[in-house]
């Protein structure tokens, strides 16, 4: 395996998606609107309620860490934003479905792929170059949206607090670990997607399936089964990175010249 | 050059290449015939080290097809032209040259000249950095074309490189594969079209899943029948037929209007002297030529009989 071959193949992928107005498009503003709606909705609310009753938070008391220490309202806005932080996460899990769409399936319609095949390079060079092409601007976006959020944030709680809330531990396992291997189960669900189906719409709803895991881990906290916190967040990405080397299997048994020529529909 | 031992595939249940085997030298234009389906596309493949064998061998120079450690080597020697352009229409004629380019690492200064000699050669220089999403089916074609031969392979696999394309381009892209043959590559042609495997070809290999014949075209032409002679004339009549059915030279004959097709061993001889015994029986002579089968007639005469 080379790596300067995989990343010849990415620098072709971004230039495709550079000049790709629709996924340009997404890629700006999706990452963008997630970031100003989710903190305005969210912290926004918290805020609206003054006079909270503790009584009231009795449920998600629990669920905060340090929760004692805390006024009403910092609880509120503690256990909130823990679930946008899980929110946010739909960014790098989706980013992907929409790019992989275009340069795998795109790549298959438009017949470019055995040409491609016919080179000296190996199928995990291709593959890797692919993903790659795919990963890097999905975390892009992702950092760049999250700093969006973070000002945001504390611009909305420093009254309430009177330090910045975020960076906190929560965001930075969020951003360097859980986000990056979300993005990576996107990317590779793409790749078994791409071999069976034949119409880029197709592929990008089925892909965006890859958000359900986040939808039920939401539910989990809203129904106060599942505490976000720091040790939960660590084991959650630990249990994607596991399904991350899951998928990286399959989708390299897929992803073989033979099959890619013979065999993908 | 390129060596098969009963090379075989299968797709599952199905048989697209059967037992093939044949011996391609280096520096010739080797044309590939047969029906839709006969498993041309699958040799190719195989050959490539895209696919692998169900059976048997094949060898691209001193490398094993279908050896791990042969295939990068192989892919590194052979230049393939897929039945599909598939250009990445986004980009730059110049840019989809420049990423192959680079694939097969070469160094800058050769792939930019490679890219300007090909591109200059094929008449497309000028529209280097058009978007190739927007060139002709005939332009992606012969983009795909210099694609295939940017960084100078020893063997070059073309799938039908002419086929769509208009008269001129396709004669133009005739010319530049007898171009390549000058500069001593091997090259594996497909194609349904068989006048111009006629006139390309050294050999020519006919399969229908298993090969059927592989011969120069002349030889395939005349391992079929005998050479015949047409003598059209303005009045073909009984004495005339009487005196031809006379000569010892004439083995037999057939006459369609005024037109007499003769048989004849050795027409270089015989003929002279068959001609002015018709002139003696009154036979006023519009043209006299020799009946050659064409490639079309003895493709289709194989063909039917596999
Ligand atoms: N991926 C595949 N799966 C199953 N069968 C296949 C596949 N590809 C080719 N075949 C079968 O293999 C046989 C040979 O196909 P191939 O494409 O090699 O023919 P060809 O000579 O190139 O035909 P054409 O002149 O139409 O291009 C056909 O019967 C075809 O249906
Ligand atoms: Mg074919």
């Amino acid at each position: 395996m080379k790596f300067s071959k995989a990343w010849i193949i990415a620098m072709k992928d971004f230039e495709e998606i550079k000049k790709n107005k629709y996924i340009m498009t997404t890629l700006i503003l999706m990452p963008l609107l997630f970031a100003i709606i989710y903190p305005i909705v969210f912290i926004g609310s918290a805020l609206a309620v003054e006079n909270t009753d503790t009584s009231d938070l009795e449920a998600i008391t629990g669920m905060v860490p340090n929760a004692e220490t805390m006024t009403p309202q910092q609880i509120l806005i503690t256990y909130l934003a823990n679930l946008m932080l899980i929110l946010f996460s739909m960014v790098p899990g989706i980013i992907p479905t929409f790019i992989a769409s275009y340069s795998f399936v795109g790549e298959k319609l438009n017949k470019s792929m055995e040409p491609l095949l016919a080179t000296p390079t190996t199928d995990t060079e291709v593959l890797l170059g692919k993903s790659l092409a795919v990963f890097l601007p999905t975390m892009l976006v992702t950092y760049m949206s999250s700093c969006v959020l973070v000002v945001l944030v504390d611009w909305l709680t420093f009254p309430i607090f009177n330090r910045l809330f975020f960076p906190n531990i929560e965001l930075l396992i969020v951003l360097f670990l859980f986000a990056p291997a979300i993005s990576i189960m996107s990317i590779e669900l793409n790749v078994l997607v791409s071999s069976k189906v034949n119409d880029l719409r197709a592929a990008q709803q089925i892909g965006g399936l890859v958000v359900l895991p986040l939808v039920i881990i939401l539910i989990a906290s809203l129904l106060n089964i599942f505490s976000i916190n720091p040790i939960s967040l660590l084991l959650l990405s630990a249990l994607i990175i596991l399904l991350d080397v899951g998928l990286l299997y399959l989708s390299k048994s897929i992803f073989q010249r033979e099959e890619i020529l013979t065999r993908w529909k | 050059m390129i060596v098969t031992e009963g090379l075989t595939r299968h797709y599952g249940e199905i048989v697209a290449v059967d037992n093939l085997t044949m011996k391609i030298k280096s520096g010739e234009i080797f044309g590939f015939l047969g029906p839709n389906g006969a498993g041309k596309t699958t040799t190719v493949r195989v050959l490539c080290c895209l696919i692998s064998i169900t059976a048997g061998n094949a060898f691209i120079g001193d490398y094993q097809v279908g050896k791990p450690e042969d295939s990068l080597k192989i892919r590194k020697m052979v230049g393939l032209l897929p039945e599909n352009a598939g250009l990445y229409e986004r980009l730059s004629a110049y840019r989809n040259l420049d990423f192959y380019g680079k694939l097969y690492e070469m160094p800058e200064t050769r792939r930019k000249e490679n890219i300007e000699h090909f591109l200059r050669m094929l008449g497309l220089w000028e529209r280097k950095d058009q978007i190739a999403g927007t060139f002709s089916k005939g332009m992606k074609q012969k983009i795909a074309l210099a694609r295939a031969l940017i960084h100078d392979p020893e063997i070059i696999f073309l799938d039908e490189p002419t086929a769509g394309l208009d008269p001129e381009a396709a004669q133009m892209v005739r010319n530049f594969i007898l171009e390549l043959k000058k500069e001593k590559r091997t090259i594996f042609l497909n194609t349904h079209n068989l006048d111009e495997a006629d006139k390309i070809c050294d050999r020519i290999g006919l399969i229908k899943t298993k090969l059927i014949r592989i011969a120069s075209p002349e030889d395939l032409k005349k391992g079929l029948w005998s050479r015949k002679t047409a003598i059209q004339l303005h009045n073909l009549n009984d004495t005339i037929l009487k005196t031809v059915k006379q000569l010892d030279s004439v083995k037999s004959f057939q006459t369609m209007d005024n037109k007499l097709i003769l048989e004849v061993d050795d027409p270089e001889k015989e003929n002279p002297s068959i001609i002015e015994a018709i002139i003696k029986a009154g036979g006023k002579i519009v043209f006299v030529t020799e009946v050659r089968p064409s490639l079309e007639d003895v493709y289709l005469k194989l063909i039917k009989e596999a």
